[in-house]
């Protein structure tokens, strides 16, 4: 088991290794010059030459690429070039800020989309399978930055119940994370939907039913446990996603997320802070994946024995 | 801030004499006032003023304000220092030298007392007396001196207004001299802009990041991308702010916005898009205070590539525009159609002759250059760079088609299209610009000179004229100078001037006393709360 | 990782190793009952396909005429010239109907050639890898996992940046960020594949390498690139609609429904139409394509057909 643990860490080592050379030359052939997009329209081609040195980006590409790869093994990722401070402070705030944020709309996908799947595997085929069925596909088809300002068109304009945009208090957080949820609900429905029709099938669930177990017995002693596996899976994809997937919604309600930083940074050509944000968000992303790795060893006595 | 509680305040000024008697150190006083459940710009106040803090605030209530733009850098010098945000936040916790004062339009001592040029390169500032940094330590020559050199130093985008200084001294305490290279008359103009800042600390890493100002109010906290919190200084050198708190918030979504400020979340936002004013007015909530600002919308010819090299090609496009329905259509109180190159609230600004909507004559010209059938070309822009910017363009590129030119659309992200206007690579380009001193020279010296080279156009008749009226001391001379600018400019259509901008401020009815400002760096230092 | 192969909309894959490629198994007359109930399915995703095809030629749409004094107007509105504009008209006066209408050809345009392109990609690089194994497999997974680890919506931010906004560059942009599904669901089909008894029969009469694979093995995994394809055209017409949303969509002679449905936002409290009638048009259309995804699995896969 430690063996594995080591194969995973070293693996995804190399996925961030991957993650940041690309990034690092994908950001730099981006049309555009962080020096006279900070000076703005007016400035000369002097001024920005200055400020360019001033910034350590007058150095060959393999220069620059050495010195970020060798700062980044020390977790030294240097100051913004946008915002002037240290890129750590400013990523490490966001991604605590969308982490907030992911966390709240998982919980509310789950205890959404677990009795509707739940509801629909039980009366397959029945008209509230193709309700539950229906209602998830909505809640992936509508983009959601169109219903995000509908909520806020909504909630806070005409019925005045939350406050439209910002990340102050619980209540600011209500909308953002409703908006985020629901394509989640989605998903989430459809798998614990067919997960357990899946486990359902299964010779040891015909055996416990045969026993005679009582329905709901089978259904948490039994299906509920097997079908854990998937959802978990998709849980920790979904939360990684959300990360860095987060920032349309982060965007119409003004949330400090860590998306809206990166898009900041990228249209901003702000090259220390893009590659810092890219590099916590993917570490998080393989973190969360390391643990769902993990998590089967528990859950599922095969692969342990494996 | 009144501290109810009398254990609470008996505890309290317990504290704040120990404090002063240098019994309880500063972390331990900070620590132990925190605890009691008051404010951090609270404790902060009792630990520098004593307990006069207490007494002296009269200031009370809160006011949440939203910008039109994300707040970036409180660093005044550096390169956010021309974003309206920066400038906004600089306005109240530090100050300048001269202020502007836009009824008048006349410039009013502020940190300076008075100012008067020596020779012809060199200009004299008089310091005033006994003003205080919010640390308490002496306000100085040493401070604006430094400042100044900062500015230079570090090449943002205020650095070329003082491109020509060879030299700031500070000869005593309360005298700081400025020597430019060949004379400059707008040195006044441009200390306007100019933010000064603590010598020593300015230095200091972090220091912007909660700095220590002079101004009428002082930093409280900053959450970046969410909300900055400044609250009213006790030790302020002029009439002290009526609002004890100002809350900058971050909306992004329009939306969002416009919803803030109908149900009261917020009390004050402005650029807001012209379609959302109407609603607003409606509301008995709020009121809409509006000026004519120191923006305006332009779209430039590139007139080193073919066909624009063509003077009656430029012409015909100006022609094709009917602007006076545009304006009733889609700008409606965000706009008014423009009259020179530079907007009437600049120094400098002189009417021209409109052209008008002529179809007719734009179809004549281009025959005449050779083009009666038309021609292909294309205009860059950025979304997002004023009010009701996409629908302009569409209706340009439509007015454009019946004259026979087709025009495309090449919306552009921020950086791609800086990068391209510089170089030159475009054919047209649309946009809003900002005059930011309310002088000409500000915009029509950096924008139009040959040496400059932003749009292709050199003519050394108007290079003449613009470094004279740089130079130039004398206001009216000056003026007159740039009177011949704008016809030269509006005349050769270097490019077409479409609209003027208003600045409109949405503003709650308990706001008292604002003063619409044309620069849009509105102030909240002299507006007081109504019951 | 194991977790990987679960990604990418797995639940929807049926399983390639239930019947020789999973399509021919079907096609047999006795099914015809259940084809047709899978062709009623299919008709919205038609009828979407028709208005996208014929609509434009119908009500023709202008991306260059603006009629400010006719702007705003609402659904039913009659305009200055007389005209009714049936869905009312936007912000600087053009016909919403006529731009809807255009969106469906370019948002679906955006979906099919996206999904085409991204499908045939990943089909190619995934069987390969799953049936020569070794090191084309492993590059492959290597730069797949890299690919996944950050989010696909930045990814298309950047490549968007640089390559600058037209219809193809969107195509390519979003299909360079979702060929990885199409990748991974090969390679997995191959593999079960492989080692089944007809492959491994034809490996016993000698057949070439590269027969094996197109004659047998890449047959085999069609079905369930099919279901996914089904359901990343949906998650491809809302991922470019996000671009638009950020400005990074398609330009605006060509609006998409997203492009619309972005630029309109602003209005949304004042003129709701324009946002909300391609924003409708384009849920409609991605619920259809999956509730069509969704009976094209259970057809495919024996056992969701059981229950």
């Amino acid at each position: 088991m430690a063996a594995y643990i080591i194969r995973r860490v070293i693996y995804a080592v190399f996925v961030l290794w991957g993650a940041l050379t690309v990034i690092f030359m994908v950001v730099r052939i981006l049309p555009g010059d962080p020096a006279s997009l900070m000076l703005g329209a007016g400035a000369t081609q002097e001024e920005a030459d200055v400020l360019r040195s001033n910034l350590g980006l007058d150095a060959s590409l393999p220069v620059q690429y050495v010195r970020f790869i060798s700062d980044a093994v020390r977790l030294d990722f240097g100051d913004s070039l946008w915002l002037n401070r240290p890129v750590l402070d400013s990523v490490t705030e966001r991604i605590l800020a969308t982490g907030r944020l992911a966390v709240a709309a998982m919980i509310i996908a789950l205890l959404i989309s677990f009795p509707l799947g739940i509801l629909a595997a039980l009366k397959q085929r029945s008209f509230i399978d193709y309700l539950v069925s229906i209602l998830s596909l909505i809640g992936q088809s509508v983009p959601s930055f169109w219903l995000g300002i509908m909520f806020i068109l909504i909630f806070a304009r005409q019925l005045r119940l939350l406050p439209s945009s910002g990340s102050q208090t619980w209540q600011h957080l209500i909308l953002p994370a409703v908006t985020l949820a629901l394509p989640l609900v989605g998903v989430l429905t459809r798998l614990v939907r067919s997960g357990l029709l899946e486990v359902m099938h299964e010779d040891y669930i015909r055996t416990a039913r045969a026993k005679g177990l009582a329905p709901p017995n089978v259904l948490t002693r039994h299906a509920m446990r097997n079908m854990l596996i998937p959802v978990i899976t998709v849980i920790g994809i979904q939360l990684g996603n959300l990360l860095g997937g987060a920032v349309i919604v982060e965007t119409v309600f003004g949330w400090p997320g860590i998306g809206r930083l990166l898009v900041n940074a990228i249209f901003q050509r702000d090259y220390p802070l893009v590659q810092a944000s890219i590099l916590f968000i993917t570490a998080t992303f393989i973190l969360i994946n390391l643990l769902v790795d993990i998590s089967y060893v528990y859950l599922d006595p095969r692969i342990r024995l494996k | 801030m009144s501290i109810h509680e009398q254990t609470v305040s008996q505890h309290l000024r317990e504290l704040v004499l120990r404090r002063q008697e240098g019994v309880l150190s500063r972390r331990g006083f900070l620590k132990a006032a925190t605890a009691m459940g008051l404010s951090v710009p609270l404790v902060t106040m009792l630990d520098q003023h004593g307990l006069a803090a207490l007494q002296d605030a009269e200031a009370s209530g809160e006011l949440n304000i939203v910008l039109q733009r994300v707040l970036v850098s409180l660093d005044p010098h550096g390169p956010q220092s021309v974003e309206e945000p920066t400038a906004v936040i600089a306005s109240h916790i530090f100050g300048t030298l001269i202020t502007r004062n836009f009824e008048t339009g006349e410039l009013e001592p502020s940190l300076a007392t008075a100012w008067e040029p020596v020779d012809e390169t060199t200009w004299q500032f008089t310091l005033r007396e006994g003003v205080m940094w919010q640390n308490d330590t002496p306000f100085t020559s040493a401070d604006v001196k430094a400042s100044l050199e900062r500015v230079i130093e570090l090449g943002g985008p205020l650095a070329p207004l003082w491109a020509l200084v060879t030299a700031v001294e500070a000869p005593d305490d309360m005298t700081v001299t400025i020597t430019t290279s060949e004379p400059q008359g707008t040195v006044p103009v441009s200390a306007t802009l100019f933010f000064v800042t603590p010598a020593e600390l300015s230095a200091e890493e972090g220091f912007f990041d909660a700095p220590i100002g002079i101004g009428p109010y002082q930093f409280s906290s900053w959450d970046r991308d969410s909300q900055i919190v400044l609250e009213a200084s006790p030790s302020y050198w002029a009439e002290p702010a009526a609002v004890q708190t100002l809350t900058f918030r971050e909306i992004p979504e329009v939306a969002a916005r416009v919803t803030a400020i109908e149900t009261g979340e917020i009390d004050f936002t402005y650029g807001l898009p012209a379609d959302q004013l109407p609603a607003l007015r409606e509301n008995s909530d709020l009121s809409i205070a509006s000026t004519p600002s120191y923006a305006y919308y332009f779209t430039w010819f590139n007139s080193s590539r073919e066909p624009f090299t063509d003077v009656r090609v430029r012409q015909a496009m100006n022609y094709a525009l009917d602007l006076d329905t545009l304006a009733a259509d889609l700008l409606q109180d965000v706009g008014a159609v423009a009259t020179a190159p530079i907007p009437p609230t600049i120094f400098g600004h002189a009417p021209q002759t409109p052209y008008g909507y002529d179809p007719e004559r734009a179809r004549s010209l281009l025959a005449e250059a050779g083009l009666e059938d038309g021609f292909d070309t294309h205009v860059i822009w950025v979304p997002g760079s004023g009010p009701q910017d996409r629908e302009l363009v569409l209706s340009f590129v439509s007015y454009w088609s019946e004259i026979g030119v087709n025009v495309e659309s090449r919306e552009m992200e921020q950086a791609a299209w800086l990068d391209d206007l510089l170089a030159l690579n475009w054919d047209m380009d649309f946009q809003t610009n900002t005059v930011r001193t309310g002088d000409a020279d500000f915009t029509l010296r950096r924008l139009y000179t040959t040496a400059a080279n932003r749009n292709g156009y050199g003519n050394p008749e108007l290079d003449e004229i613009l470094i004279g009226a740089a130079a130039a001391a004398d206001p009216a001379e000056r003026e007159a100078l740039y009177a011949d600018a704008c016809r030269i400019i509006w005349d050769d259509a270097v490019g077409i001037f479409p609209f003027d901008l208003l600045a409109n401020y949405v503003l709650n009815n308990r706001i008292q006393g604002f003063e619409a400002v044309p620069n849009t760096i509105p102030i909240f230092s002299n507006v007081t709360l109504a019951e | 990782m194991t977790s990987r192969l679960v990604v990418d909309a797995a639940e929807q894959v049926p399983d390639a190793s239930a019947g020789r490629g999973g399509l021919e198994a079907y096609a047999r007359p006795r099914h015809w009952g259940k084809q047709i109930r899978l062709f009623l399915w299919a008709l919205p995703v038609l009828f979407f396909i028709a208005a996208a095809i014929f609509g434009p030629i119908l009500v023709p749409y202008d991306s260059v005429t603006v009629r400010t004094g006719d702007r705003l107007q609402p659904p039913g509105a009659i305009l200055r010239d007389g005209s009714r504009a049936w869905l009312g008209t936007d912000q600087v006066g053009r016909d919403m109907l006529a731009q809807v209408l255009q969106g469906a050809r370019i948002s679906l345009l955006v979906g099919a050639a996206t999904v085409l392109i991204a499908g045939l990609i990943g089909m190619t690089a995934g069987t390969i890898a799953g049936f020569r194994g070794g090191f084309a497999d492993s590059l492959l997974m290597r730069v797949a996992d890299v690919q996944l680890a950050f989010p696909s919506i930045l990814f298309a931010i950047m490549i968007a940046a640089v390559i600058g906004p037209s219809v193809a560059n969107v195509i390519i942009t979003l299909a360079i960020t979702r060929w990885v599904v199409f990748g991974r669901v090969s390679r997995a089909a191959t593999l079960a594949t492989k080692e089944r008894e007809f492959v491994t029969a034809a490996r016993a009469i000698g057949a070439k390498p590269a027969r094996q694979l197109l004659r047998h093995v890449a047959p085999a995994t069609f079905a369930p690139l099919i279901v996914i394809a089904t359901v990343e055209v949906g998650l491809v017409i809302i991922a470019e609609a996000s671009l638009s949303f950020l400005g990074l969509g398609t330009p605006p002679s060509q609006p998409s429904w997203g492009q619309t449905v972005a630029n309109g936002r602003d209005y949304l409290n004042n003129a709701w139409w324009i946002s909300t009638m391609p924003g409708l048009a384009l849920s409609l259309v991605v619920l259809s394509v999956g509730m069509f995804g969704d009976r094209l699995r259970d057809y495919l896969d024996p056992r969701a057909r059981e229950g």
